[in-house]
């Protein structure tokens, strides 16, 4: 059983990373791009029939890979 | 500037991660200046020794990975310093220290990237604002302190901004802002006056020969004195 998790800013929050890679995008020409963000990308897998993986996906995501106070994150299961 | 030799006996815990770099500065402040007993616990602890206060020293704990401050958080040892803070421990997290503080939720808000991108590294101005525990007497001064930090930009939502300011809780305030933290924060503490969290370095400036100034020894002083409920020669 696999899943990802995606966590970023949340939309209100400043992302210095993603303003500085889109200025460089700017400058090398690429003028029609409006929007750039960025996000870390977790991969988490389990074995096969663990019963309780999508539960442990949610906790690890909100207790650990991402802070509620600044972040926000989706969980996709990428395989049974 | 009157020259301060003691703030009592109070037994100072440090706790070092892997990553903190101002551990030692901590120590030197303490011992050297103030003469307190500083035992460094190393995070894996499970269980803290006989101390009255702790100080979470800066640097970059595991590396800055996943978030500042956020594998700190998780470490064994903060569980007992939950603990202890529940029980009213005077606890004081200085620039790494403050991130691990907010990311262990004693400390409301978070601590982002500057917004201008750049580690800064200087003198920074600051004024200084603390409601007396005793009399309730606010005091105002303007400091200045050594900041070095990459990641100090304090963020929290407008709500909980406003709600610090009312309950006189921002102890600290950027003048000018270095690094675009909301309402130019840069030191906070808890509802009870005992958890401090900071962005400057208190323990970079003891000496006017290093630092230009002794303002590090009024904030250590204040921390111990209001922290310890104004008994620091108990």
């Amino acid at each position: 059983m696999k899943y990802e998790v995606v966590v970023s800013f949340k939309p209100e929050v400043l992302d210095t990373q993603a303003r500085a890679i889109k200025t460089t995008l700017d400058r090398l020409g690429y003028k029609s791009l409006s929007e750039f963000k960025v996000a870390k990308r977790f991969e988490l897998e389990f074995p096969k029939g663990t019963k309780d993986a999508d539960d442990l996906v949610a906790s690890i995501a909100d207790k650990v890979l991402a802070n509620p106070v600044s972040e926000q994150y989706r969980i996709q299961k990428l395989e049974e | 500037m009157q020259k301060i030799t003691s703030i009592g006996r109070t037994r100072v815990g440090l706790i070092q991660f892997p990553g903190s770099n101002c551990d030692e500065d901590c120590v030197v402040a303490l011992n050297r200046h103030f003469g307190l007993e500083v035992t460094k616990i190393w995070h894996r602890q499970t269980k803290l020794p006989a101390v009255d206060a702790i100080v979470i020293p800066g640097g970059f704990s595991f590396g800055d990975y996943l978030r500042c401050g956020g594998l700190a958080a998780l470490s064994p040892i903060m569980d007992e310093i939950r603990a202890v803070a529940q029980k009213g421990m005077p606890i004081i997290g200085i620039c790494n220290g403050f991130q691990i503080l907010v990311e262990t939720h004693l400390l409301e808000g978070a601590l982002l990237p500057n917004a201008h991108g750049r580690f800064v590294c200087q003198r920074q101005g600051l004024v200084w604002s603390m409601k007396s525990m005793n009399s309730g007497a606010n005091t105002k001064a303007t400091i200045s302190l050594p900041i070095a930090h990459g990641e100090g930009r304090f963020h929290a939502d407008p709500h909980t901004v406003e709600k610090l300011k009312e309950e006189d809780r921002v102890l600290f305030t950027y003048a000018p802002n270095p690094n675009g933290s909301v309402g130019d924060i840069a030191g906070i503490c808890d509802k009870s006056g005992r958890i401090w969290g900071m962005m400057p370095h208190p323990e970079r400036a003891m000496e006017e020969i290093t630092s230009g100034n002794e303002d590090g020894q009024l904030v250590w002083k204040a921390f111990f004195e209001h922290a310890m409920g104004g008994d620091a020669n108990k």
